[in-house]
């Protein structure tokens, strides 16, 4: 499955999915997070590199840093939003 | 003889693919915690270093280069200390992308137990990235040299000029003693790294 079989839910699923193992250590759960907590409440700069490659492991896209706006992508609703505005479904 | 007498500073945007290499090494150097890693080839972490060099968004972006003849021997390179967050990461990952499938694992690996120790660095500066001068024309006046060329910088980015920061080894002495001489000062000690910063107290305080 590729981008363009994906949507924004299921990106957004898939970020947290490669977080889940991080969440309860920063005093966060699954089902209550809110899309706009800031990543870095979460895991430290290396984390979100770690992050961003699983995210391109797991959904098959782009995840890269630079064609992102970075302010933008430090959420969890941005992160989605920015690779789905660099991956443009065909 | 004078070692700095054949030496000419350029910025880094202009150095040509030869002298980017020539230059990763001494990048490498000013932090081979971060880039010296078991299992990956120096050429091969050099050639991934040299293509930053230069390049838009990374921490290398921006600085200069000394060059005496076809060696690069110093490299200071710098950003305003609000995209340092942004930049660290476009930096790993460009790294990570430009190494080769193995060692990329091992890059990846070696990033999830990196622990920086930096602490923090203060908004509205401009953050020197790396610094290093080869050894051989060390106590030479070159780093002064590039030091000034650096606190020289025009206010370009809303930085006010006489701001800077940097991170410098606990353990490293004669940097912190270089440092000082240049007017900075501790602003916060990491547990690696201390955080020095430069003001307009702290240069005049320095006659």
């Amino acid at each position: 499955m590729n981008m363009n079989d994906r949507g924004y839910a299921d990106l957004y699923e898939i970020i947290l999915d490669v977080i889940e193992p991080r969440l309860s250590q920063a005093g966060f759960d699954r089902n209550t997070i809110k899309p706009e907590t800031d990543l870095m409440d979460i895991i430290d700069s290396f984390g979100v590199f770690e992050t961003l490659i699983q995210i391109e492991e797991r959904a098959g896209v782009s995840a890269d840093l630079a064609k992102m706006d970075f302010a933008k992508a430090m959420t969890l609703s941005g992160l989605a939003a920015e690779i789905m505005r660099i991956n443009p479904r065909e | 003889m004078d070692k700095s007498k054949n030496i000419s500073i350029i910025n880094v945007s202009k150095l040509d693919e030869a002298h980017r290499l020539s230059a990763a090494y001494l990048v490498m150097e000013a932090l081979p915690a971060y880039y010296r890693i078991d299992g990956i080839d120096e050429l091969e972490m050099a050639t991934a270093v040299a293509g930053l060099i230069g390049e838009s968004g990374s921490e290398l972006e921006k600085g200069y280069a000394a060059l005496c003849g076809d060696e690069v021997v110093g490299i200071l390179t710098f950003l305003c200390s609000e995209l340092l967050p942004p930049a660290r990461l476009v930096g790993a990952q460009a790294l990570f992308k430009r190494l080769s499938q193995d060692s990329a694992k091992q890059f990846r690996n070696h990033l999830r137990h990196y622990d920086a120790g930096f602490g923090i660095v203060p908004d509205g500066r401009i953050y020197l990235s790396r610094f290093a001068i080869d050894q051989y024309f060390r106590g030479s006046g070159l780093a002064s040299q590039m030091m000034e060329l650096f606190l020289s910088l025009e206010d370009a980015s809303g930085v006010r000029r006489d701001k800077f920061s940097l991170h410098v080894d606990r353990q490293n002495e004669r940097a912190i003693a270089f440092y000082r001489k240049h007017g900075f000062g501790i602003h916060y000690t990491g547990s690696r790294y201390l955080t020095m910063v430069r003001t307009q107290e702290s240069r005049s305080i320095i006659v």
